[in-house]
């Protein structure tokens, strides 16, 4: 026999003794462990797209909201399709590209989808190539080595929100229609009482656009006899230093717009991931009082319950060292356990479920589980150093029948 | 052996002081047979605490062979213990979650030895006690007599001088009781020093000397000659 069969005898002898604790600690890690996954992974990824957008700028109509923008542009105000002209002919340095949205409800095989217009890159370069205007250039001293136009893929849409060809009669479908509706490349769909061929289906994105069929800007228009508007106007700029100076220019060209920065759009999200973080850590806070409250109060009871059996290992001499380590072992397996299996529970909780209600891909992160693992085992040892004190401190005489 | 001066125990309960011994002061010889006898409350438990190094006299000196027992500090009382005294308890006192022979090993796992030496020693005292088929059960599993067995077993591990017994046979019926006194009469005849604390006087009878304790004091002491028969 040696310590360590000690130590497990005892919890197998008394498994219900430390169940509280041992869910307390499981659950506060988990807890934690699947907010700091998802905000991590969230602040990534809206890094990530910021970076691969570049300085975009939005022009919205006066009176709507980023939200509304965010919930796909279904808040029915417009601003004239005749901006985006005046826009790409502006000769404004540092725009690369631009894209105007109209976006109105549909049904789709009896799905409600939303239809978006976007208009092709190959109409500017015709109007620019017609009026011998020069479209789109860098601006002085810009750090990106090419301002590129898109080569025209369907993938472009979803990944710079811009396309290069799409036809009046054709239909590119965002992944979850396409999953929905059954529907692939090739197929005719009706909507709005006119047949649209679907040219491509578009990757999974996370985002609302997988929830879209998009189509011309102008076919939109006609099916939803709304005229020459649109809801929203995208710009991408060549790089993040022209952002601010073309809201600025913006502004003055298209009088009666909101006109915001992506980054500014970003900057909101990244806020509310600090938030999160923030509100993580009083969790934190929270949790370990929780869980150490709850360890204590077990290793407390677990100590009254045990004072004959410790009173009568010190008559047979074991030292108080002895007994300290018998307690602070067990906290210190629990608090392993608890760390390793809630580390284990928070990732999982964050991979299914941050994908599904944030939008987010979680993939494990290792070092987190070191954290996880370590910090639970110095919270349980640290509420469990009194009690286990305070049992190796009991005189031995407890083993006797009279005490 | 054992040289108590002038010891004396009181406890504080509720701000009242509880004088539990009052100054003693008493030898026993190495080799004795001891019997402390008395009413409940009488103070025969506190001596045998004080004996064994357990717990701190508020006056007086404990020795134990020419060393002051409470100037060791709780790590050297406790190799003390493990290394020269062996306790049997009238509860037996067996840890419920360990085996007959885990529990005789847990004084030998103190001592340092290795999980074969453990074992080994382990099952020749539980043979030698007469429980070597019982050595995987737990102590629910085991009758009254063959828990004290066990806990007599595990007493012996370590191979201690001094025996301290705390009402050995107080929770037995007559013939269980029977075998533990004749373990302890081979015991005390293999040389090692017996003090037991007994409301049995039959048992008592067995020892050598007896010591009489009303309310705090050793108010008699008997030589075999004086004893019950």
């Amino acid at each position: 026999m040696n310590f360590t069969t000690l130590v497990w005898k005892e919890i197998k002898e008394r498994p219900t003794a430390m169940i509280t604790g041992l869910a307390t600690i499981i659950l506060g890690v988990a807890a934690l462990v699947a907010i700091h996954n998802v905000t991590y992974f969230s602040e990534r990824a809206v890094a990530r797209e910021l970076e691969a957008l570049g300085a975009n700028v939005l022009v919205l109509p006066q009176g709507v909201t980023l939200q509304d923008y965010y919930g796909a542009d279904l808040h029915g105000q417009t601003i004239p399709e005749e901006m985006v002209h005046q826009l790409a002919f502006s000769n404004l340095e540092g725009v690369e590209n631009l894209s105007p949205k109209l976006c109105v409800p549909a049904r789709v095989n009896d799905r409600s989808v939303i239809l978006t217009g976007v208009l092709p890159q190959s109409e500017f370069q015709a109007k620019a190539a017609w009026q011998s205007a020069n479209l789109f250039s860098k601006h002085k001293g810009c750090k990106k080595a090419h301002c590129t136009t898109d080569d025209g893929g369907t993938n472009s849409l979803a990944t710079k929100r811009t396309i290069q060809e799409l036809l009046e009669h054709e239909a590119l479908l965002g992944a979850d229609i396409a999953v929905a509706t059954g529907l692939k490349a090739g197929d005719k769909v009706d909507i709005l009482g006119e047949t649209l061929s679907v040219s491509a289906v578009l990757p999974v994105m996370g985002t609302v656009d997988d929830g879209r069929v998009f189509a011309h800007l102008h076919t939109v228009q006609r099916l939803a006899k709304l005229g020459e508007v649109v809801n929203c106007i995208e710009i991408m700029g060549c790089c993040e230093d022209i952002a601010q100076g073309l809201v600025a220019q913006l502004g003055e060209i298209l009088p009666g717009t909101k006109v915001i920065t992506i980054a500014q759009v970003v900057q909101t999200q990244v806020s509310i991931n600090r938030m999160m973080q923030r509100l993580s850590w009083l969790f934190l806070v929270v949790l370990v009082g929780i869980a150490g409250a709850s360890i204590s109060s077990s290793t407390i009871a677990n100590v009254r319950e045990r004072r004959r059996e410790i009173g009568t290992l010190m008559a047979i001499g074991a030292p108080p060292g002895f007994v300290l380590r018998l307690f602070l072992s067990k906290a210190l397996l629990f608090g392993s356990a608890g760390g390793l299996v809630g580390y284990l529970l928070g990732t999982t909780i964050a991979t299914t479920l941050g994908a599904q209600c944030a939008g987010v891909a979680v993939t494990p992160l290792p070092l987190l589980g070191v954290t996880a693992v370590v910090g639970a085992t110095l919270v349980s040892a640290a509420a469990s150093w009194w009690p286990a004190r305070s049992a190796a401190s009991l005189d031995p005489c407890i083993c006797f029948q009279e005490f | 052996m054992f040289r108590l001066e002038s010891v004396s125990k009181e406890y504080s309960q509720r701000e009242k002081s509880v004088v539990a011994l009052q100054p003693t002061t008493l030898e026993v010889d190495a080799g004795e047979y001891i019997a402390i006898v008395g009413p409940s409350g009488s103070g025969k438990s506190t001596l045998l605490t004080l004996l064994g190094g357990m717990i701190a006299p508020t006056d007086g000196k404990v020795w134990f062979y020419g060393q002051s027992l409470y100037d060791l500090n709780l790590d050297e009382r406790a190799e003390l213990r493990r290394l020269k005294m062996g306790f049997v308890f009238q509860t037996f006192n067996l840890v419920p979650y360990l085996t007959a022979l885990e529990n005789v090993q847990v004084p030998l796992l103190l001592a340092g030895h290795s999980k074969s030496g453990q074992r080994q020693r382990g099952l020749e005292l539980l043979d030698q006690v007469g429980l070597a088929d019982r050595a995987h059960h737990k102590p629910n599993q085991l009758s009254v007599g063959q828990q004290q067995r066990t806990a007599l077993a595990r007493m012996l591990a370590n191979d201690p001088s001094i025996i301290l017994a705390d009402e050995p046979t107080g929770n037995l019926d007559p013939a269980t009781r029977n075998q533990v006194l004749t373990f302890l009469d081979q015991f005390h005849r293999s040389g090692k020093t017996i003090i037991m604390v007994t409301h049995d006087l039959q048992a008592a009878s067995r020892a050598t000397r007896t010591l009489q304790m009303v309310a705090g004091s050793i108010t008699g002491h008997a030589a075999p000659a004086d004893k019950v028969a």
